[in-house]
């Protein structure tokens, strides 16, 4: 048997847990994260801000410089939409009213890349770790 | 050579439609070449879900219904603040009378072809929620709307925009020019291979489209609210809107007949529950609730005040029922009014004899007085015993209060005494129920039962004992029946479900949850997304009468259907 042919079956092994390791919900910056088109987004609550990191499939961290984003957030029964701005490397931020209820707070994110079409993902607070 | 120009002429129009034709894509039906534009095509549809609530959304023309559901029981929300966004333009929907949860809006961006991030923010009386999802508006359906004739532009603009098609094209295209090739030369074996190569194109043609199309949420290119509309392709491109069976034998039931068969569901949560028998038995009277009335002599029967009672008459206790004339012979009798003389005849001189000596009262003993009146006591006694014989009836009384359960006299029927049974009479509150245990330890380890009739009526049962003596090698145990309900008859069989010690764990579900499949297999409904439902084969042990313990076949968590699993199970 031919070297190859065992390369290709190892990769045709790893293929499938690959494809299905969507990762830890937890992102490296402490919050919920989820999928968003081609990228992967975390969210953060920090007092009344509202952080939103982004980085490829493969969790590197991508420039959101010209990139737009914004944050439907509802939390106490009430939705406000949240206008996020580059803040910096790959983290768009922007400021919501949140009255300090961190936890049953649901955040819904539209992406939008340069020359790309938006992408949304969505994050239910308090319920992480499941 | 002419007819062989048209021949290869009409290949290569073949190829270039095989690859448009073959793979109908996200469900709408190009009508390209067709006179007539199909009209039955399956509105764009965006499933989504939370865990509060379930959502579908169906574009029809201009304006988007939504259904809204609990994701947990399948409940239509009503009263809903439903708010719809997309392309920037947020829409409040209103809700569609005379419909359960359903809402309705007309946004703008319904119309413009392409695929619509959609967020929908849900305000309801016990809470709220953001749900996104990925809403595709079809070309040929936006065109189609307007009016406009599907051309060959527009099959080929979507040929354009997907790349599985266009290479696909592309294979077949070269592939019938290398046929129009073969073709024109002259040579059978050449056709022959000529066909051959047209059939390896359309192959290719249509393994190249139903490739495409199997895509699911694969990273990169493929949309979190786009799986599960993939996960229903048959759903996507089917013609009506009517539930039906899928080729992996799931079904697909659209929201409205999710409505109206009332599809309900409950979140299988494990549990422990007790381990089970089951037995046969049948309904029984209570010997304290259960009563017959016999004569005590032969006689004729004589209806009583009230007229005989009949079956299904309520009777109280000590009401009379019949009388009997007691049935006197001839011999009988005249030996009894010969008695009657006889006593009459004693008694007219016993009463002359006390007023003799009362008269000479004083000169006589008060001694032969005293033995004159007791004597003449005695007499009247016997005159006052005998003289009714001959007409005094004996009343037939109802010795419970209950239901008359059979009546075996008629009026004027000569009856014998004792051995005839006239009157059952049965106290309906006082049931009981006999069942037998062929297993001496699970008799012992019985506790407490339910009972099912045939009619499907659940009874609660209380164990009162079991038998020491075997009655054809099997225990009899006897319950009472706690509430007895209606209708509930002696001698009726039942199926009892008996709770004995030590548990089973597994998930409890209601009795109508459990269907069986064609091949007679027990099975449950799972919702699996919001318009799909898929069989589950389960192993399952009664809890009681009205909830079954699923062993295995469910997952923790699964949203099992329970009312409509039966008419889900009739789809076709």
């Amino acid at each position: 048997m031919k070297f190859s042919t065992l390369l290709l079956a190892a990769a045709l092994f790893t293929a499938p847990a690959t494809a299905f390791a969507d990762g830890p919900k937890i992102g490296p910056n402490g919050g919920q994260r989820a999928d968003a088109g081609p990228y992967h987004v975390e969210v953060v609550l920090k007092g009344n801000d509202v952080v939103l990191y982004v980085t490829d499939g493969a969790d590197k961290p991508v420039d959101v410089t010209g990139a737009k984003a914004e944050a439907t957030v509802l939390a106490n029964k009430q939705t406000q939409k949240v206008a996020l701005e580059p803040a910096g490397g790959n983290a768009l931020k922007g400021q919501a009213n949140l009255g300090g209820a961190h936890d049953s707070v649901k955040v819904v994110t539209a992406l939008t890349m340069p020359g790309q079409k938006p992408v949304q993902a969505r994050f239910e607070m308090g319920h992480a770790g499941h | 050579m002419t007819t062989r120009r048209l021949l290869a002429a009409t290949v290569v129009a073949a190829s270039l439609a095989a690859p448009v034709a073959a793979p109908a894509h996200e469900g709408h039906a190009h009508g390209g070449e067709e006179p007539k534009p199909v009209v039955t095509t399956v509105a764009p549809t965006l499933e989504t879900s939370s865990s509060d609530f379930e959502l579908v959304a169906v574009a029809q023309g201009k304006t988007l219904l939504v259904h809204l559901d609990r994701f947990a029981t399948n409940e239509p929300v009503n009263g809903a603040t439903v708010e719809v966004s997309a392309d920037g333009e947020a829409t409040t929907a209103s809700p569609v009378s005379g419909e359960e949860g359903v809402y309705r809006l007309d946004p703008s961006w319904l119309s413009k072809p392409g695929s619509h991030e959609v967020t929908v923010s849900i305000a309801a009386a016990d809470a709220a929620d953001l749900l996104i999802g990925t809403l595709e508006i079809p070309a040929g359906a936006a065109e189609a709307q307007t009016g406009g004739a599907q051309g060959v532009s527009a099959v080929l603009g979507q040929v354009r925009n997907d790349s599985g098609l266009m290479l696909g094209a592309v294979m077949v295209f070269l592939l019938g020019v290398l046929t129009t090739v073969a073709l024109t030369q002259r040579g059978r074996t050449r056709t022959v291979a000529g066909a051959a190569l047209v059939g390896i194109g359309l192959l290719l043609a249509s393994g190249a489209a139903f490739a495409h199309g199997g895509e699911d949420h694969s990273h990169g290119d493929e949309d979190k609210g786009k799986a599960p509309t993939a996960a229903v392709p048959m759903g996507a491109t089917g013609a009506s809107e009517s539930p039906r069976r899928l080729p992996d034998g799931s079904l697909y039931v659209p929201k409205p007949s999710q409505r109206l068969l009332s599809v309900r569901t409950v979140v299988a949560k494990p549990q422990e529950a007790a381990q089970t028998v089951q037995l046969i038995g049948q309904v029984i009277a209570d010997p304290n609730g259960g009563g017959h009335v016999q004569a005590t002599q032969s006689g004729r029967i004589e209806p009583g005040d009230k007229g005989l009672p009949y079956v299904g008459q309520r009777v109280e206790a000590g009401q009379i029922l019949a009388y009997i004339a007691p049935a006197v012979t001839f011999v009988d009798r005249s030996g009894i009014q010969q008695q009657i003389a006889t006593v009459e005849q004693e008694l007219v001189i016993a009463e002359s004899r006390l007023q003799r000596l009362r008269k000479l009262e004083g000169s006589v003993p008060q001694r032969d007085i005293e033995e004159a009146e007791a004597n003449l006591n005695g007499l009247r006694k016997r005159r006052a015993a005998l003289s009714p014989a001959l007409t005094t009836k004996e009343a037939l009384r109802a010795p419970i209060s209950g239901v008359v359960t059979a009546n075996n006299i008629k009026a004027g029927q000569v009856v014998e005494g004792r051995d005839q049974v006239l009157f059952e009479i049965v106290d309906p509150s006082r049931l009981m129920v006999e069942a037998v245990a062929f297993d001496p330890r699970v008799a012992n380890a019985i506790k407490a039962a339910t009972a099912m009739t045939a009619d499907g009526t659940s009874l609660s049962l209380e164990l009162l004992g079991s038998s020491l003596a075997l009655r054809q090698q099997a225990i009899p145990l006897l319950f009472r029946i706690g509430n007895p309900p209606s209708g509930l008859g002696v001698g009726q069989p039942v199926r009892l479900v008996a709770q004995v010690q030590g548990t089973a764990s597994g998930i409890v579900l209601p009795r109508q949850s459990v269907v069986r499949n064609a091949s007679g297999q027990p099975i449950v409904w799972q919702h699996d997304t919001p318009q799909r439902f898929v069989a589950r084969p389960v192993r399952t042990q009664p809890v009681d009468g009205d909830t079954v313990l699923v062993l295995a076949g469910v997952e923790p968590e699964a949203r099992i259907v329970t009312d409509g699993a039966g008419l889900l199970n009739q789809v076709r």
